[in-house]
């Protein structure tokens, strides 16, 4: 079979975060289909392969995302079918809060094409970068935010959390004008039982134009309800900081040496541990 | 396609080093000398990305930070 998939990441700021794998692949594919977040990132990948076509034309006001997801992903397989080498450009990574991509690389393997997606630099990624968290600290724990609630997802308070899409908590289809977040307040309300009211919480939307600056905005948990929140906003929750211990078996277990074992406030006892040993 | 000097401008930004270094030391000086309007570079001074957004072409949103997904509800009705 002649026809072959690649998906890639165009990452968040514009041009600045495309990686040279995802640059070779959009230059040198036979048809290029995207969905990025700027003008820019549109108009650079319009100059790099002519064949470009951009998906946004599958969202309309109101259409449930999972059908506009399905619509791109076929539209995406057509091209494939065709014998084309195609390539899909997506804002972000393409394989983070990317439903589209996974369906159609599935769906392309299924059929026998050779299927690839090659990594990106998400929203997650410039949040750890500015926010100056390493998930390895104390782990750290992410969820779709009305996923999180619906299924009261069991989660470590003393362990960062990020909720994704907390600015269209409660919405399963696309809108033009903006999203209600009229759901906040179940959310504060929610993880009020895990953390105190004036525990800080971060909103972030990183930068999308290499001229502009990220937004971060820390609060207490208790003024969520009234901050203002895009469809691009991210909650950060940092860990509370509780008295925690090793387990006295796994360090046993692992032979853990002594003087690695701390007594830590809401951190894990291998935080010190040298990098090269992790 | 976009507006096309401030456009051009910004992908100049990211993919030239030596233009991105002249921005940060002198950047009236270096967006004059691309040929920006006043009213391109009050917009790239004020940082705001919507703005920029609606000079290279008005009109688009886009989903949550770095990715757009959905959530599929299961109800479950044990008889």
């Amino acid at each position: 079979m002649s026809g072959s998939l690649t998906v890639v990441g165009t990452g968040i700021k514009s041009i600045a975060h495309l990686t040279s794998e995802a640059r070779i692949a959009i230059s040198n594919s036979d048809k290029l289909l995207f969905l990025v977040a700027d003008f820019l990132t549109q108009d650079w990948l319009r100059k790099a392969n002519p064949t470009a076509e951009d998906l946004h034309c599958f969202y309309s006001d109101r259409k449930p995302r999972e059908e506009t997801y399905r619509d791109m992903s076929s539209h995406i397989m057509r091209f494939v079918r065709e014998g084309k080498s195609v390539c899909a450009a997506f804002y972000g990574h393409p394989g983070v809060f990317a439903a589209p991509t996974h369906m159609a690389i599935k769906q392309a393997r299924e059929e026998g094409f050779k299927a690839q997606m090659l990594p990106g630099i998400s929203a997650e990624d410039c949040l750890f970068a500015e926010l100056g968290i390493d998930p390895a600290r104390t782990g750290c724990q992410s969820f779709e935010t009305t996923d999180f609630l619906l299924y009261k997802r069991k989660f470590d308070p003393c362990c960062s959390l990020i909720l994704w899409q907390v600015g269209v908590i409660g919405n399963f289809d696309y809108r033009d004008r903006g999203y209600d977040t009229s759901g906040i307040p179940t959310l504060v309300n929610h993880l009020k039982q895990f953390y105190p009211s004036d525990h800080e919480v971060t909103l972030f939307e990183a930068a999308t134009y290499n001229v502009c600056e990220s937004s971060v905005e820390k609060m207490a948990l208790g003024g969520l309800s009234s901050a203002r929140l895009t469809s691009s906003s991210t909650l950060y929750i940092s860990p509370v900081r509780r008295l925690v211990s090793a387990d006295r078996g796994m360090l046993d277990a692992l032979r853990v040496p002594p003087e690695f074992v701390k007594m830590v406030k809401g951190e894990s006892p291998t935080q010190n541990w040298p990098a090269k040993d992790r | 396609m976009p507006a096309t000097k401030l456009s051009d401008f910004l992908l100049k930004l990211g993919e030239d080093p030596h233009t991105a270094q002249e921005f940060r030391a002198k950047p009236l000086e270096t967006m004059t000398a691309a040929g920006l309007s006043d009213s391109e570079k009050h917009i790239i001074l004020s940082g705001n990305a919507h703005r920029i957004s609606q000079a290279l072409r008005p009109g688009l949103t886009r989903g949550a930070g770095g990715g757009d997904t959905t959530v599929v509800v299961v109800v479950v009705v044990v008889v």
